[in-house]
């Protein structure tokens, strides 16, 4: 098992390498006559380029130049923001809260509702509810998340004015207090990721639960006698539960992808907000800061799936 | 939605087929036979399957039926009404839109663009991942290790955040399109078809042709990859349906393509936006091209389903 998480670390570390790799390598597509711009602004003259390009040393080999990135990225530094005038650092540390508030909620409550209705899908498989439940995961899953925020939009605040509409986000809310202060706020934005979400879950709930059904424990506890409500609370939804730790963590990508859209479709401050504000700024180095970070997360989510499902299910030893 | 499901584990095939033992009894068919009878007997499937077909000739067959300019656009409707924005109108059934182009029309022009990335993109993809996957598997040892570490390293990358960053430096285009989705669309080909060449290279097919002295090229191409084709088929049809969420979703960032080339992506958004700033009161014209982009991600997965069951032999009536 000590062994096991070793090697899965060593893999992590290697993964993180060959990410800092790629998203250098994409960094350096960019001439460094427009990065230099980026900073100096559009109209600094030839000189200054040059003098920015030698000082900060853009014309230096490019494995020299990877290895002050690296460096850099191995004191925590993420990079400076030039457009906001603050250190990527700063950006995450004072944003990453409401990200991690519209996730976290939005996760909970999809995993609240998959997890339950999987379970029913699967003991009433074939069923009215169960194509019910199938239909709905496959049309969820097939909409883009601007999309089904669009609708979610023009059915509830611009018909129905029961929420507030996006992008009225005032001043306060861009604390995380703030935010909670506003609640109405959050409504949408937190429906549209949860339902991403949920489309991402559902499914595999659904099957999981169905492998889970046809299980040995599973005959043993109804032949102990155990009431039905008891097998289905005891054993398969425990066991339902080992596959939602793998899913979350494996999920991971597809949340943060599906939580840039949304923010970006309701003007939520967070951090996939800022990064989209860079890309359409070109800010490179605020994007390539939060790039990093990004698959730091993603690659620490995967690492805790694996070490998480050897944890929780003691029939699997490495 | 599926920008994220490369790295899920596969669903498995549904269920609870109840194999009546010795009892219905079939004529035995070739196995192409067996394959489209389970196929067909999933009325989902053969209704996914007319779905695409529609949308095809939607598509293709439409703009020659349906004749509309979709270069020039239209100022001055024959009734005197202003053309850009204008509502359904005779001759123009959904509307014009801000340009002055016939929606309609424009649906047409869109979805061939929009299948012809998605099916391209799809299908490179797969044919990369297959590739790459056998040659891993098949070899193993360190270089199965350095393949699939570079794997990891493009699933832990979030893919709208490579999209965002590459659409900052280059100019989208329609091969920049599909050349990016299929560095998406192969990672998870790619893991899949490795993990079954890693059984298929023991099996004794495999062994008896080493034994003979056959060389690697001839087991990865005349017995690998061709034991693979139910996976890759599966396959093809799941990355295309992603290929077009994810089509649909760069258009909305605004990793658009010229005027000249729209998709049902570039249309959503643009009537997205129509929307949101109230331009005319035509709120539902989001629909049509967002019905458009679900019906065919819907219809394509469920094809894709029906043939995971096809091919799994164990489900096949005989």
């Amino acid at each position: 098992m000590i062994g096991y998480i070793i090697r899965r670390l060593g893999q992590a570390v290697i993964v993180t390498l060959g990410v800092t790799i790629i998203t250098f390598l994409l960094l350096s597509l960019i001439p460094a006559s427009k990065r230099a711009r980026e900073i100096l602004g559009t109209h600094a003259s030839g000189q200054a380029v040059q003098a920015f390009v030698k000082e900060y040393g853009l014309n230096r080999s490019i494995f020299v130049q990877y290895w002050k990135f690296l460096d850099q990225l191995l004191h925590g530094n993420l990079g400076f923001s030039y457009h906001l005038e603050i250190s990527v650092d700063t950006l995450i540390r004072e944003n990453v809260g409401k990200d991690i508030l519209l996730g976290g909620v939005s996760l909970g409550l999809a995993a609240a509702i998959a997890i339950p209705i999987g379970i029913a899908q699967a003991v009433k498989r074939n069923q009215l509810f169960d194509y019910a439940g199938t239909s709905t995961s496959f049309i969820l899953y097939a909409t883009p998340q601007y999309l089904l925020g669009a609708v979610l939009v023009i059915i509830f605040a611009e018909h129905q004015h029961l929420v507030a509409l996006p992008g009225i986000v005032d001043q306060n809310a861009q604390t995380v207090r703030g935010m909670l202060a506003h609640p109405t706020n959050l409504v949408l934005p937190v429906a549209t990721l949860t339902l991403s979400i949920y489309a991402l879950f559902s499914r595999y709930m659904r099957s999981s639960a169905m492998d889970a059904l046809a299980q040995d424990y599973m005959r043993t506890a109804r032949s102990k006698g155990l009431p039905e409500y008891l097998v289905l609370r005891r054993h398969l939804l425990r066991n339902s539960l080992i596959s939602v730790v793998t899913l979350i963590g494996l999920s991971i990508p597809g949340i943060l992808t599906a939580g840039l859209i949304v923010e970006d479709v309701f003007n939520y401050p967070g951090v996939g907000y800022y990064y989209y504000q860079a890309s359409v700024n070109g800010d490179f180095s605020e994007m390539v800061g939060i790039t990093v970070l990004v698959a730091i997360v993603t690659v620490l989510g995967n690492l805790a799936a694996d070490i998480g499902y050897a944890v929780l299910d003691p029939r699997i030893r490495y | 939605m599926a920008v994220f499901n490369v790295n899920l584990p596969p669903v498995g095939p549904d269920d609870d087929v109840a194999v009546v033992e010795g009892g219905e009894i079939y004529s035995q068919g070739s196995a192409f036979r067996r394959f489209l009878r389970t196929f067909f007997e999933n009325k989902l499937a053969a209704v996914g399957l007319v779905v695409i077909v529609l949308i095809v000739l939607f598509s293709f067959l439409g703009p020659h039926l349906y004749h509309t300019d979709q270069v020039n656009p239209t100022l001055v409707l024959p009734n005197g009404q202003k053309g850009p924005d204008a509502g359904p109108v005779a001759g123009h059934p959904l509307g014009m839109d801000t340009a002055g182009f016939d929606i309609l029309g424009r649906l047409m022009l869109g979805g061939q663009i929009s299948l012809e990335i998605g099916f391209v993109a799809g299908l490179a993809g797969t044919v990369i991942g297959v590739v790459y996957g056998a040659i891993s598997g098949y070899f193993g040892k360190w270089l199965d290790m350095v393949l699939m570490r570079i794997v990891d390293v493009g699933l832990a990358f979030p893919v709208i955040f490579l999209f965002v960053f590459v659409a900052s430096v280059e100019a989208p285009s329609k091969t920049l399109l599909i050349v990016l989705l299929s560095i998406v669309t192969w990672l998870g080909p790619a893991r899949l078809v490795r993990g079954e060449a890693l059984t298929l290279k023991t099996r004794e097919f495999v062994q008896a042709l080493r034994t003979m002295g056959g060389g690697a090229t001839r087991a990865i191409w005349r017995h690998i990859v061709p034991n693979t084709i139910g996976t890759i088929v599966v396959t093809i049809t799941f990355q295309i349906a992603d290929a077009i969420i994810i089509l649909s979703t760069l258009q909305f960032l605004g990793f658009g393509l010229p005027p000249g080339d729209p998709t049902w992506g570039s249309m959503l958004d643009q009537a997205i936006n129509d929307a949101s700033a109230q331009v005319n009161g035509y709120w539902w014209q989001i629909y049509p091209a967002g019905v458009l982009i679900v019906l065919t991600v819907v219809a394509v997965n469920l094809v894709g389903d029906a043939l995971r069951d096809a091919f799994e032999v164990r489900l096949q009536k005989r």
